[in-house]
């Protein structure tokens, strides 16, 4: 998986920004849906991202993002069948997910520069995914690195000539491996922007 | 200032989440936990007695640790308790070791462990720095290490149950037909400590219905 982003990271250079480019940093919330709201359900306020567009046509940029995206859930002490079938685990738990999205992103805008501009785009790449379970006094924390992908849709508001208002409205979805079930939550991400 | 500001806004974002990272249970006896597990193909209602010992075995790495009869007591008088709610009778004694089948035998053994581990450590871990270039503030602080240590002890009850008639006469073992255990950490009041186990173990209870006798 380092492999395939080391690789995808090297195109990057390849394409000539010869119509503009932005940075941007974004505070995001995130719902989890599907699998990962059956671990954790509550809204995540904990989260940021850096954001890196860089334009080939007027229409059409590519770039890059990389964020943290932190869930958690205390669960009040509950009666749990232990994986044999034969027995039970009576206690609190506490559960965690730490979600270090990697992706290549490439979005399509409406409108014209200088104006407000709406996009939608795809994002592509690998997750870094801490899923944490905490037990008593034990901790059970797989690791993994997953392939996913993000549909994302948004808007780039002009302040001034150089700064942004930007917010994007993502599903993030990454495939199950080894010890995590797949990945699901939508991310809404606002925050500034500059040429 | 662009720079500047682009660096004050990314730390605000990455310390205002590391600052409010989740830190999960505050007090120790949200850590409690109580594990029961039983032998599927076991009659529980088949049997009638039991013996316990009049003591707890204890294992620790604590040199010092001496075993605190009246809690031995409050322990195996609430186990008792419980088995006769669920229509166990108590045998004082076992009638004949050589004989595992003697019908003055008990049905079942019960024995009780307590396990007291002290834990300490240290480590060093890194503070203060920036981990991005430019580097803003503290005029190129880089930070450094700090030591650290901990001690934490964490006590352990197990209840083992096992069939005495079906045990092994020579090495005095038994096949275990169910196991009770609560498990956290040990605080500083000892009454708050046996409050906790007697909560675990009436939850141990509570969660193994199938502890029933039809004798």
């Amino acid at each position: 998986m380092k492999k395939l982003l080391f690789s995808l990271a090297l195109l990057l250079p390849i394409f000539s920004f010869s119509q503009g480019s932005y940075f941007g940093m974004s505070y995001q919330v995130s719902l989890p849906v599907g699998n990962t709201a059956d671990y954790i359900s509550t809204v995540s306020g904990r989260g940021f991202g850096i954001d890196y567009k860089g334009f080939v046509t007027p229409e059409v940029a590519i770039g890059g993002m990389i964020g943290w995206n932190v869930f958690y859930e205390a669960i009040d002490a509950e009666l749990y069948d232990i994986p044999s079938g034969n027995g039970s685990a009576y206690g609190q738990q506490w559960r965690y997910i730490n979600s270090f999205p990697f992706l290549l992103t490439a979005d399509y805008f409406l409108g014209d520069y200088g104006d407000k501009r709406f996009f939608a785009g795809l994002g592509l790449g690998a997750y870094r995914v801490y899923q944490r379970l905490d037990m008593g006094i034990y901790t059970y924390e797989p690791r993994e690195w997953m392939f996913g992908l993000a549909p994302q849709v948004g808007v780039l508001v002009p302040m001034n000539r150089d700064a942004y208002f930007h917010t994007t409205l993502r599903f993030n979805y990454g495939f199950e491996s080894g010890d995590i079930d797949a990945l699901s939550y939508l991310t809404l991400a606002a925050g500034f922007a500059w040429n | 200032m662009k720079i500047l500001l682009t660096n004050l806004f990314l730390s605000i974002l990455f310390l205002g989440i590391y600052g409010c990272y989740p830190k999960g249970p505050e007090y120790i006896q949200e850590l409690d936990l109580v594990l029961t597990q039983y032998a599927p193909d076991y009659d529980f209602g088949a049997q009638n007695t039991y013996f316990m010992p009049d003591s707890i075995s204890w294992q620790t790495n604590d040199r010092n640790f001496v075993p605190d009869e009246s809690f031995e007591r409050e322990v195996l008088k609430q186990i008792e308790s419980q088995m006769n709610a669920r229509g166990y009778t108590r045998l004082d004694s076992i009638a004949d070791t050589t004989d595992l089948q003697n019908p003055n035998n008990p049905d079942m053994v019960m024995i009780v462990t307590g396990i007291y581990s002290e834990n300490t450590g240290g480590g060093w871990v890194p503070v203060g720095g920036c981990w991005w270039y430019p580097c803003w503030g503290w005029g190129g602080w880089y930070g450094g290490w700090v030591p650290y240590t901990y001690s934490f002890t964490t006590g352990t009850v197990v209840m083992d149950l096992g069939d005495f008639r079906e045990g092994d006469e020579i090495t005095r073992t038994f096949p275990l037909s169910w196991e009770g255990l609560m498990n956290g950490l040990a605080g500083s009041s000892s009454s708050s400590n046996q409050d906790r186990i007697e909560s675990g173990i009436n939850q141990a209870f509570l969660q193994s219905p199938y502890l029933q006798s039809n004798q």
